[in-house]
């Protein structure tokens, strides 16, 4: 309803929004590598490409969905900069490497690149787009988890942080009455029926870390730390607890979020951890009896989830009009009236701006999505290596976990292997 | 939103990309070295060395391209021109090869109106992909047609597989054509009248997908082609006449292409029968007459090839009275008989047509195997006559008459003339 609702007063309120931003001019001009955005004058013609899910059909309705959530965006800024054209481009996620390659190659690449984390980071390491550097005014406004996670070594962003999306538990209420708040009753619900979901990948299943006292041994692994008999024995409990869970029936390990959002929308599942974003998804086929809550916790402590973000990566082939567009347009995105218009209206991430105070008793799912980034904030030093797993590495790790969930490979050659290539992850 | 209003932004935002002095450097070289090209073309000579001008070009860009990519510059843009540019070339090469199996007029056809279109097309879509996200950009809707929302990808697709059915089931259907042929012994007109149908039938399938493809409602279209027929009543009548006629005809078979039809006195080999109108041959003076179809439709038509290719042919010749009758008519006939063109069965057969003022008038008729050679085997039989009736001393006389002045006696009241 909310959602609805939000819909309804979205552009409302980005109308109103517009003098105050404008009065403000964002944040802070961005300063890239080459000049940053210079107020009134920035002028030229942008293309933002938009990444979208790899789920998703690119069809009439998303396309028209897509109009509305950024079209409204931009549409508000050319009142602000009527002479700066932007051109939406929609690309599946996981095809948008490989467009950028070519595109870069041609020298036609996009100017802005509205990307989850994970991808922004592959293009940034592929070199397909310029990292930039921030006023400290502006960083100080931005949410220090997300920045943390999108710097580079050298102090640069792989890209501007745009909004949150943190990890909760989503779950069907006509099945699951009280979503389990511990492991313990995750497991317990076994009983009852009740089908869960977990994902086998390191950055969706870090949240039990937490729960299970692991949390600890994964930052002195990835800090370099040589690995005690303590760190090797909470890796043992953690798996313990993983080849637990996989026993019952009730619960399933699938290879991606993706299965399980699908999982749940068609019935199969009862409860999942879900990413955020996948709400909207999740709302379109199950309506009101979708529920969401915090990640459950354990003897060790609280769920340990990591909250990724939508961000804004910058082409390598713009000219400098064009670079100063694209960080004015960036700039404006952050603005708190802009982001918080954005927020209420799809009620499926949260703002990266941190002055911005959201009307959390306003809805449940807003109030359950600040708990999660919450959660996910208080351990985010412990997870950050997690997210410098590449491609290759989130396949190796589904296929250990995988060979040693299913008996293939021993509980103790499982650990070794987690241990060595956690203590690899802090090589660099 | 309709097309123009999203469609025209989309387009206008790939400004932003020929601003980038990158992508203008590679547009650049693409375009000088083809400007040197044709300056070149204009200057010189035509022969082998002006062949050799567009490999050299092609030569060039790539090194240009070679020199930006190791220059660290985008180059991709410049590298795919030039593919496009071997392409465009490369087809030359492909209509020389098709040369060996297709015959020149449809090869002809077939390059301007099939390959060459369609490889354009084709570049055309690759060099918007560049650009644009092509699954974005087919998505962009043109507005509401006969109740169902259409864009533009499903306009483009329809139109597209339309015209290559329209153009390029020529020469499958052709095949098609020829091992019915092969197989059923059909005549070669039937050949080519099951050839047109056969494309006829694949556009007006295309048609209906295509109208499909859309989403045109059914209902909608029904409601249309109501109004327009009235439309048809007053306005196309003549148009939609001759297509009806067009059609009819092809099933009837009685124009179909290879047949050999009468008009206005010559025989005509029907070369084509088009929507609108046919095409005759007439040999008489190597003219082509476009008649339109309901032409044949409402008028009477004399064929020759209705049923078989035969025609019965005759000359008339006169021989003086002194000859037998009947040594002239075996002579006659054995001397058709002995023409080369001129079919065994059914044997020619000489006719003592009528007794004339100087001479008995025969006829000698005879049957050919093509009915467009008429005249031609008519004149070798007459040529073969008056050597024959030379050699048998039979004289073909022709009409005399002898001029006389009458002197009738004088009137019984003239003047006597004077002594």
């Amino acid at each position: 309803m909310l959602r609805g609702l939000g819909w309804r007063i979205g552009p409302l309120a980005l109308l109103f929004a517009l003098p105050l931003a404008g009065c403000r001019q964002g944040p802070a001009p961005l300063t890239g590598e080459q000049g940053g955005a210079q107020g009134n004058d920035v002028h030229g013609a942008i293309v933002l490409a938009v990444g979208i899910n790899n789920d998703d059909t690119i069809d009439a309705a998303l396309l028209e969905d897509l109009n509305q959530r950024v079209g409204d965006l931009i549409r508000s800024y050319r009142t602000l900069h009527p002479r700066v054209h932007v051109e939406l481009q929609p690309f599946p996620e996981d095809r948008l490497a490989g467009e950028l390659k070519r595109r870069s190659r041609d020298g036609l690449a996009p100017d802005l690149v509205m990307v989850n984390g994970t991808t922004a980071r592959s293009l940034s390491q592929q070199g397909l787009t310029r990292p930039i550097r921030i006023p400290d005014a502006v960083a100080d406004e931005l949410d220090p988890g997300a920045l943390a996670r999108v710097r580079q070594p050298d102090g640069r962003l792989i890209g501007l942080p745009l909004l949150l999306q943190p990890q909760l538990a989503c779950y069907d209420r006509r099945r699951v009455k009280e979503p389990p708040t511990t492991l313990e009753e995750l497991l317990a619900r076994n009983g009852g029926r009740m089908q869960a979901g977990l994902p086998i990948d390191p950055i969706n299943l870090a949240w039990t870390l937490g729960p299970l006292g692991t949390l600890d041994t994964v930052k002195r692994l990835a800090d370099g730390q040589p690995a005690t008999a303590s760190d090797r024995a909470r890796m043992r409990a953690w798996l313990d607890w993983l080849a637990n869970a996989h026993l019952q029936q009730g619960i399933h390990f699938l290879t991606d979020q993706d299965a399980l959002v699908k999982g749940l929308a068609n019935g199969r599942l009862d409860w999942i951890s879900c990413r955020s974003t996948q709400l909207g998804r999740l709302q379109l086929r199950l309506g009101p009896h979708l529920g969401v809550t915090v990640l459950p916790s354990g003897p060790g402590g609280p769920a340990s989830p990591i909250t990724r973000e939508r961000l804004l990566a910058f082409g390598i082939n713009s000219t400098p009009t064009q670079r100063r567009a694209a960080e004015s347009l960036a700039s404006f995105s952050i603005n708190p009236l802009v982001q918080r218009t954005i927020t209420l209206r799809d009620l499926t991430s949260l703002p990266v701006n941190r002055k911005l105070h959201l009307p959390t008793g306003s809805s449940r799912t807003l109030e359950t999505l600040e708990a999660a980034r919450a959660q996910g904030a208080v351990n985010e030093a412990a997870t950050m290596p997690l997210l410098h797993v590449d491609a290759e590495g989130t396949e190796r790790f589904r296929r250990l976990i995988s060979g040693f969930l299913y008996g293939e490979i021993d509980a103790e050659t499982t650990s070794g292997r987690l241990v060595r290539a956690l203590s690899a992850q802090s090589a660099p | 939103m309709n097309g123009p209003e999203t469609l025209l932004p989309e387009v206008a935002g790939w400004g932003g990309y020929l601003l980038r002095p990158t992508v203008l450097i590679q547009v650049l070289i693409v375009a000088l070295v083809l400007a040197a090209e044709a300056q070149l073309r204009r200057h010189a000579r035509p022969d082998r060395r002006q062949a050799l001008l567009r490999p050299l070009s092609l030569l060039l860009l790539a090194l240009l391209t070679a020199l930006l990519a190791l220059a660290g510059r985008p180059w991709g843009l410049a590298a795919f021109l030039s593919w496009a540019l071997a392409g465009w070339s490369a087809l030359r090469l492909l209509h020389r090869a098709l040369a060996h199996v297709i015959e020149p007029d449809s090869l002809k056809l077939i390059d301007s109106r099939l390959l060459r279109p369609m490889y354009l097309v084709v570049v055309a879509l690759a060099l918007i992909d560049r650009f644009d996200n092509l699954q974005d950009l087919a998505l962009v809707p043109l507005g509401s047609w006969f109740g169902s929302r259409v864009n533009l990808g499903q306009l483009f697709g329809a139109t597209v597989t339309v015209y290559l059915l329209a153009m390029g089931t020529g020469p499958p259907a052709q095949g098609v054509a020829w091992l019915a042929q092969r197989f059923l012994h059909i005549s070669d007109g039937s050949r080519r009248a099951l050839a047109l149908m056969l494309r006829y039938l694949a556009v007006g399938l295309g048609v209906v997908w295509a109208l499909d493809h859309i989403g045109v409602n059914g209902t909608a279209l029904l409601a249309v082609a109501g109004g327009l027929s009235v439309g048809l009543g007053f306005g196309i009548k003549e148009v939609f006449s001759n297509f009806i006629s067009g059609l009819w005809l092809l099933f009837e078979g009685s124009v179909r292409p290879g047949e050999v039809l009468f008009v206005e006195g010559d025989p005509c080999e029907v070369r084509s029968l088009g929507l609108r109108a046919a095409v005759l041959w007439r040999d008489r003076d190597n003219a082509e007459l476009v008649v339109p179809n309901q032409t044949f439709f409402t008028a009477a038509t004399t064929t020759y090839t209705g049923t078989d290719r035969l025609r019965r042919s005759q000359v008339l010749v006169g021989a003086a009275y002194r000859h037998d009758p009947a040594i002239v008519i075996s002579l006659l006939e054995a001397t058709a008989a002995a023409c080369p063109r001129v079919l065994a069965a059914p044997s020619p057969r000489g006719l003592l047509l009528s007794y004339g003022d100087s001479a008995i008038q025969y006829a000698l008729r005879f049957w050919i195997a093509d009915p467009m050679d008429n005249v031609s085997i008519c004149s070798e039989v007459q040529v073969a006559v008056w050597q024959a009736f030379r050699q048998h001393d039979i004289e073909i006389p022709f009409p005399q008459q002898v001029q006389y002045q009458v002197e009738l006696p004088p009137p019984p009241d003239a003047p006597t003339p004077p002594l």
